[in-house]
């Protein structure tokens, strides 16, 4: 039966009495049987007794002309003796004559019964008018009975004697009659019971295969894809049961296949591994798809056209594995028909081929479905039939399709995933989340080295088993904890929490960041330590050379004063030869105090405690007290004395005295290491890319520096060969001294110099206020300021630094 | 004559200034350490101070506060006289109360110059 839409509900009944087609039939077929059975009987019974009928009337008309003789006769004479006497026999030799009765045309009778005979005069039911022979079957009036009545006119010689009326008995007649409807009844109801009956049976017969299929649709419907229709009727019931069963093995192979897709979700789903289960999930598939090799294509990356790859796992049907090793990989070099595929591929479009020359060396048919990973092309699925051409159906492709993202989608979450635990394994820090109750939910590798546990031993405890502390709860960023190993061992660290929140905002827990510090520490505590000794030594170098500035001055202070009070007393006695020699007394003192000096500053630089007065000084005032102080040795070594000066009003910026004391230096140094040659002194503006400054250039036409030694030029002690000390004297503090001044004003000395051709020593500071380095002058100024043209910002600024530093 | 109280431990420095200044016209006391330089102060009332700082028993700064304390000496001018070349020798000095300071070696003229700012120069000279 065809199902009413909506009404399948109907097919929960599978086995049911058949209404439908079979009552239907059978019906029909036994409405016709009857009708049939009616049409005849109704066409029979009327001839039948017609025949009976005839057969009375013959009869009667044979006993009307045997009578007719003997009456006519007996009209003629009159004599109506022989004719009763004739009757008389006849009714006697006949038991069916019930009467006869002749009636002459006036109504005169001669009626003979089984009564015997008599005369009487008839009515006109007797001799009617109409003289023509008639019979029926009906109650005559005189004998009240019904019979068969039969009436010939009488006539002879063309006289229109009477009527001669024969009534027959009609009991034989009625019980043909009755025979005639029994039988006939007795057959209509055994027709009617076996036309019913066969064609009940025939509709069950036509309708039975079609209930069959109803059976395994009912079946089928409800999930028993294993149900087929056994029908061989060699009719049009059989092909439709045969289209029905080829659907049904198509379902059962798409639910087979659709199976193995659901199995490849449930095992990629719950494996750890896409690796792990991918062999299984291609053997059911390639079963479920009745092909003979299933396989995982993975490209090689860098290939432009990504057609290089591996088949990296496959399942092939048994057999197939000779044929296979033989069989070319899917690879540019190999086949050329592969470059569009592969295109087809990249575009994320299903390939399927098919080879009419496969089966050994190749497969008859495959499909191929791209597989994406992470939006890129990662490589194909590939099903492959080696036994027969087939035509890969719509339920088999979109099943293929729906397998390969599956696959494509694990590959992606375990890289995604993979790639999170990359990086919580790189992680030098130990991370550790819990969930809003701060329970455990999961640590990277290097907490558990730090603190001894294993995995398992931590997940879901209560994050203050491993955090003495555990206020670790909000933001805290940046501070130090204690984290504690199994042992109880205490682990400083540089904790950082942060709230873990979903993507609706709603709190999921805490990530720990904890960075172990203990070596940090160890290294801060010796830095401490370090700092501190290098500090006390420090302090111990200050309080030494304070002590010794203050040894070495007394006994100076006796050297100098002595010898200068014996020369006061050479002006005024006659021993005036002793002179030149406490001169030379007085000289070595004032050097000594001046190599004392010069420590004294060194040291006092190097503790950050030189002050600096500055202030805007003339140029020329101090090359005027250089030349001056300088000139007697340039004399004496025999050197020119050059001073350049185009603009006599130049100014500089800075502590006039250490300027002076650092160009002094310079000049000196410069006449020291040159022998009747020539120094000079040349003073310029340079005007640089960012300000404006005091060029003095001290060049001499001396012994000039090897350039090996001029990295260690400023370095203090490190006169640059030890035999000059002994030749020139001076303690190799100058130029470390000058340049550290030159630099603390904002400034610089760098020298150019040839061996044996002279050297150029050039000092730099700034013209005006405000260009100093900040950065390299670890001083305090507490000389007045003279402010000039500064913004109100700048001048803000200084004040508020003098304030600072104790202006005076 | 002004007198001046020289405060010096060191016997080569004291007898050595002593010497130059009486010959730069001055009359000089001496005294070998605080104790002694207070007192000295106390009972000669000499006209100016020229103070070591480094001295036994009472040192220069201790000597300086008690006399700068005390109203009958405290508007003698005292000179710290300090071989203390480092920083903060002179703050400390002033501090304490002295009046002008100056290093060792002593460089005469400049001394004198100091103490010329003090002790007007008298007609009288050296002869």
């Amino acid at each position: 039966m065809i199902p009413a839409p909506g009404k399948t509900k109907r097919y929960s009944f599978p086995i049911r009495i058949p209404q439908g087609i079979t009552a239907r039939i059978s019906g029909l077929s036994w409405t016709i049987t009857l009708s049939t059975l009616l049409v005849f009987v109704a066409a029979s019974i009327p001839e039948q007794k017609r025949d009976l009928f005839d057969g009375l009337q013959s009869k009667a008309l044979s006993i009307s002309s045997s009578l007719h003789e003997v009456a006519s006769s007996s009209a003629v004479t009159a004599d109506y003796s022989s004719l009763v006497e004739h009757c008389v026999q006849v009714l006697a030799a006949d038991k069916a004559i019930e009467y006869l009765v002749a009636t002459k045309a006036d109504g005169f009778s001669i009626v003979i019964s089984r009564d015997g005979w008599r005369t009487e005069q008839l009515g006109s039911y007797w001799r009617p008018a109409e003289r023509s022979p008639h019979s029926a079957i009906t109650r005559v009036p005189l004998f009240n009975k019904r019979v068969f009545h039969f009436a010939v006119p009488l006539d002879y010689s063309s006289i229109q004697w009477g009527w001669i009326n024969v009534g027959l008995a009609l009991d034989a007649y009625d019980q043909s009659v009755g025979r005639i409807y029994t039988r006939t009844a007795i057959l209509a109801i055994l027709c009617v019971t076996v036309s019913l009956i066969a064609s009940v049976i025939y509709a069950r017969q036509l309708v039975r295969p079609i209930l069959g299929l109803q059976t395994v649709v009912g079946k089928l419907a409800e999930g028993d894809l294993s149900a087929r229709a056994s029908i061989h009727t060699r009719d049009e019931i059989e092909s439709l049961a045969q289209s029905f069963n080829s659907m049904a093995e198509s379902l059962a192979q798409r639910d087979r296949i659709l199976e193995s897709v659901r199995f490849a979700a449930q095992q990629f789903l719950s494996a750890a591994g896409w690796q792990t289960v991918i062999q299984d999930v291609l053997a059911k598939l390639g079963q479920s798809a009745q092909a003979s090799r299933a396989f995982v294509f993975e490209n090689h990356p860098g290939e432009e056209q990504g057609l290089v790859g591996t088949v990296r796992y496959q399942w092939t049907a048994p057999g197939l594995k000779e044929g296979l090793a033989a069989y070319p990989a899917y690879s540019r070099s190999s086949n050329s028909r592969w470059e569009p595929a592969a295109a087809s591929l990249r575009r994320g479009e299903v390939v399927s081929t098919q080879a009419p020359d496969g089966g050994e060396a190749g497969p008859c048919s495959s499909i191929l479905i791209p597989l994406e990973v992470a939006g890129e092309w990662f490589g194909f699925l590939g099903v492959e039939d080696w036994t027969r051409q087939r035509q890969w159906n719509h339920a088999e492709s979109d099943s293929f399709r729906a397998a390969s993202g599956i696959l494509g989608a694990s590959i992606t979450r375990q890289q995604a995933q993979e790639y999170v635990d990359n990086i919580l394994r790189s992680m030098d820090e130990s991370l550790i989340v819990t969930d809003p109750d701060l329970r455990i939910r999961r640590v990277n590798p290097r907490t558990l080295d730090l603190l001894d546990y294993r995995e398992e031993d931590l997940i879901g405890q209560h994050a203050g088993q491993v955090m003495r502390e555990s206020e670790g709860q909000g933001q805290t960023t940046g501070v130090e904890r204690i984290f504690r190993t199994r042992s109880g061992k205490n682990i400083p660290v540089l904790f950082s929490s942060a709230e873990l929140r979903n993507g609706l905002g709603l709190l999921e827990g805490y990530v720990w960041l904890g960075q172990d510090v203990t070596e940090l520490k160890r290294a801060q505590e010796e830095l401490v330590r370090a700092r501190d000794e290098a500090e006390q030594a420090n302090r111990s170098k200050s309080t030494f050379l304070a002590n010794m500035s203050h040894e070495l001055r007394t006994p100076l202070n006796a050297i100098i004063g002595y010898s200068q009070m014996l020369q006061e007393d050479c002006g005024l006695a006659p021993s005036a030869q002793f002179r030149p020699d406490l001169e030379k007394i007085e000289r070595s003192g004032h050097m000594l105090l001046g190599i004392i000096n010069d420590i004294l500053d060194l040291s006092k630089i190097e503790a950050g405690r030189m002050e600096l007065r500055l202030e805007t000084f003339s140029v020329a005032d101090v090359l005027r007290d250089v030349h001056g102080a300088v000139q007697p040795l340039a004399a004496q070594r025999g050197n020119l004395l050059e001073v350049v000066c185009p603009d006599a009003a130049c100014e500089g910026y800075g502590d006039v005295a250490k300027f002076r004391q650092s160009l002094l230096n310079l000049v000196n140094n410069a006449c020291k290491f040159t022998e009747n040659g020539k120094v000079s002194i040349a003073v310029r503006k340079v005007r640089g890319p960012q300000r404006t400054e005091l060029e003095v250039r001290v060049s001499d036409t001396g012994i000039g520096i090897d350039p090996n030694h001029l990295g260690k030029l400023f370095q203090p002690f490190s006169q640059v060969d030890g035999s000059a000390t002994r030749k020139y004297g001076g303690t190799g503090l100058g130029l470390a001294i000058s340049r550290k001044f030159c630099q603390m004003m904002g400034g610089d000395i760098t020298v150019k110099s040839e061996l044996g051709r002279g050297s150029e020593f050039s000092l730099r500071i700034p013209v005006t206020f405000g260009e100093m380095n900040a950065v390299d002058t670890p001083t305090t100024t507490t000389q007045r300021t003279q402010i000039v043209e500064m913004t109100p910002g700048e001048k803000e600024t200084v004040q508020h630094a003098s304030d600072l530093v104790g202006r005076r | 004559m002004h007198r001046i109280l020289l405060v010096e431990d060191n016997e080569l420095s004291r007898d050595m200034l002593a010497r130059r200044l009486a010959r730069s016209g001055f009359a000089i006391l001496l005294a070998v350490d605080g104790q002694q330089a207070v007192e000295t102060v106390r009972q000669q009332k000499p006209d100016l101070v020229l103070m070591d700082m480094s001295l036994p028993s009472l040192d220069g700064w201790s000597a300086t506060r008690l006399l700068k304390a005390d109203p009958l000496t405290a508007n003698i001018p005292v000179i710290a006289l300090t071989a203390h070349a480092m920083i903060g020798d002179r703050e400390k000095a002033i501090e304490a109360g002295c009046d002008e300071f100056a290093t060792k070696p002593v460089d005469l003229p400049k001394l004198l110059e100091a103490i010329a700012k003090f002790l007007p120069v008298r007609v009288e000279t050296c002869s």
